[in-house]
């Protein structure tokens, strides 16, 4: 009887001891990117913060639908059509983006392990949740978000998450255009204070190869984030003759080359293209020609 | 007798369910019923979209896929109602959007058709054809009956109980208010739109094809500048909820549900093809010409023809036959 007893407190201790162990090697990868972060800008910041110059799409695995989507856009576009006037970004251009973000851990209170993480940035009241319970993504068919949908799981010290169902939106913001049947994998993880995150867009529309960038944040519990309130309106009055939305034909674009002559760089690197993201390439290409001093106004 | 009929109705209702579902299941394991937002579903998986909208007097249609798909389709709405069909709205006269008509025909019951309101007594809305086959309201815009006896088409038969040939439609079913709207020379010339008010969701046939080309039915009364208007029309009926998403949802004839920046997208890519097309015949260039000058290049690995639809060339060739001949 006495052993019958020990046997059972035993095997309960032991039960006891793997349910905990279970519990703690089951939650023992899993990071709290939890807090208020502020981006770094420390790379590619003049196309990041003043803005990329008109048809500068170096580094960019474009295709030639891509290229020719990109020399047709006239930036009027934002403001004559009124309905690009309260776009957020997409959730993955919003990773390379300005904003702060604030991240969220979503705990189930009944079993109280993370389903999810949310975050939010301060811009266009962009909020994103990436969960991770193991759902599945939703039909081929379901309405796509500036967002997606994202689901994660931990690996090697990192989140690894997936977005697919995003909405047509921009690799960068000079008008080369991102597709909605693009998909993206961020890897997450921290050190120290410093949150880096790694994404891998692949978008068969416009890319030959898959877009890799970093980005990175640092804890700031200083920061704060504000409610944002767009409603659009019309800017421009359109006539008969009027274009509703603006576009160059191709061929007609004459601000293609303003960018490479400034820099007294070659066309074709501004263009875009798989080549133009590895070092060889500025290699290929050798370094600027003639008078490299920059000019800013009333140039020859 | 009317009470053997509705008996009789709700046998060939239960057989179809029943009697066929596991067989078409089988065959239609892509079938699905995404809901949308209020009372309405889109059923996708089949050649066609279909636009449902459940509801306490019965359940409305907008378009009807083909036969050997409507027992499968129906076994997925069972899920939610039991209730019978009540109105099938055909949005055009394409054989992949029209050819259910006849097997829905038979699961309607006439009591929940005689409660549908038809807009204001003496108007000019309703037009009976035959009469509600078995309860059901088959209605389309007149030009789908016009073209189908007027013009070539690949429809052995036509089953519709009342067209309408104003530029609107309204019915209440459902308790929300439906308003169907003529888009003329559009896809063909007798497209209609749906709006189900309260649950804030346009189906628009093949007005929107997200994905790929539209298709531009000149022979048939389509033109380019039709669908660009009857796009810009769509978008000022859609309002987005918040930061230009949501709100109104959009079931189109093929592909996604969308919201208003996805329409948007879309007319932005026939408005600028059009551009240029039209600047090309300014320029004397030749149909083969302009193909060879491929204007739709930056478009095609997003729209050309991969999905379903037309091909590039094809989609060029009746921007061009529509510019040229004015329709």
């Amino acid at each position: 009887m006495k052993n019958t007893i020990l046997t059972k407190i035993a095997a309960s201790s032991l039960a006891l001891l793997v349910g905990i162990t279970g519990s703690t090697l089951a939650t023992a990868q899993e990071i709290n990117f939890s807090g208020d972060w502020s981006p770094l800008f420390h790379e590619e910041f003049p196309d990041r913060i003043p803005g990329p110059p008109l048809a500068d799409y170096a580094g960019l695995p474009l295709n030639e639908a891509g290229i020719l989507r990109a020399n047709s856009w006239d930036p009027n576009r934002i403001s004559v059509v009124p309905e690009f006037q309260c776009r957020e970004h997409g959730a993955d251009y919003a990773m390379r983006g300005l904003a702060h973000m604030r991240v969220e851990r979503v705990i189930d209170e009944r079993t109280q392990q993370a389903v999810a993480f949310k975050t939010r940035m301060n811009f266009a009241n962009m909020e994103r949740t990436i969960w991770l319970d193991g759902r599945d993504h939703p039909s081929v068919n379901a309405a796509h978000t500036w967002d997606g949908f994202s689901t994660a799981h931990f690996e090697n010290g990192m989140m690894v998450v997936y977005t697919t169902h995003l909405k047509q939106s921009y690799h960068r913001r000079n008008g080369v255009e991102s597709s909605s049947e693009r998909t993206f994998v961020e890897y997450w993880y921290i050190h120290e204070n410093i949150l880096t995150v790694v994404t891998v867009v692949d978008d068969p529309v416009f890319f030959t190869e898959p877009l890799f960038r970093s980005q990175n944040w640092v804890v700031n519990p200083a920061m704060r984030i504000t409610a944002n309130n767009c409603e659009y309106v019309i800017e421009t009055p359109i006539g008969d003759d009027g274009q509703i939305v603006p576009h160059y034909l191709p061929g007609e674009n004459k601000f293609l080359a303003e960018n490479a002559k400034f820099y007294h760089l070659p066309l074709e690197g501004q263009q875009g293209g798989a080549e133009t993201m590895y070092p060889e390439f500025r290699e290929q290409f050798g370094e600027p020609v003639g008078d490299t001093r920059i000019c800013f106004l009333d140039c020859e | 007798m009317k009470n053997l009929l509705n008996n009789f109705n709700q046998i060939v209702l239960f057989t179809l369910i029943f009697g066929t579902s596991q067989f078409t299941l089988a065959q239609d394991s892509n079938l699905e019923l995404l809901h949308v937002q209020g009372n309405v579903y889109m059923l996708s998986g089949a050649d066609v979209n279909v636009t449902v909208q459940i509801g306490d007097q019965g359940i409305v249609f907008v378009d009807s896929p083909s036969e050997d798909t409507v027992p499968a389709m129906i076994n997925l709405i069972q899920e939610y109602t039991s209730f019978p069909v009540l109105y099938v709205i055909n949005t055009h006269l394409d054989e992949e959007h029209i050819s259910g008509n006849t097997i829905l025909s038979r699961m309607g019951d006439r009591l929940n058709a005689n409660i549908v309101s038809f807009g204001p007594p003496g108007g000019d809305q309703a037009t009976a054809i035959a009469g509600s086959a078995g309860g059901v309201t088959l209605l389309a815009h007149e030009n789908v009956l016009n073209r189908f006896y007027l013009t070539e088409h690949d429809i052995e038969t036509l089953d519709l109980t009342s067209t309408y040939f104003s530029d609107t439609k309204d019915a209440h079913l459902n308790g929300e208010g439906l308003m169907v709207y003529h888009m003329p020379n559009a896809h063909t010339d007798g497209d209609s739109i749906v709006y189900f008010r309260r649950s804030d969701v346009i189906s628009t046939g093949d007005i929107y094809t997200p994905g790929r080309y539209p298709e531009i039915d000149v022979e048939r009364g389509g033109s380019v500048k039709g669908l660009v208007e009857a796009l810009n029309f769509l978008i000022a009926l859609i309002i987005p909820e918040t930061e230009a998403e949501g709100g109104t949802y959009v079931v189109p004839g093929h592909g996604r549900i969308g919201d208003e920046i996805d329409v948007v997208e879309f007319r932005n890519m026939l408005y600028i093809v059009m551009q240029r097309i039209e600047a090309s015949i300014e320029d004397d260039m030749s149909l083969r010409e302009i193909i060879a000058a491929r204007p739709t290049l930056d478009y095609d690995t997003e729209y050309g023809g991969h999905r379903g639809g037309p091909s590039s060339e094809e989609f060029i060739t009746a921007i061009y036959t529509s510019l040229t001949s004015q329709n």
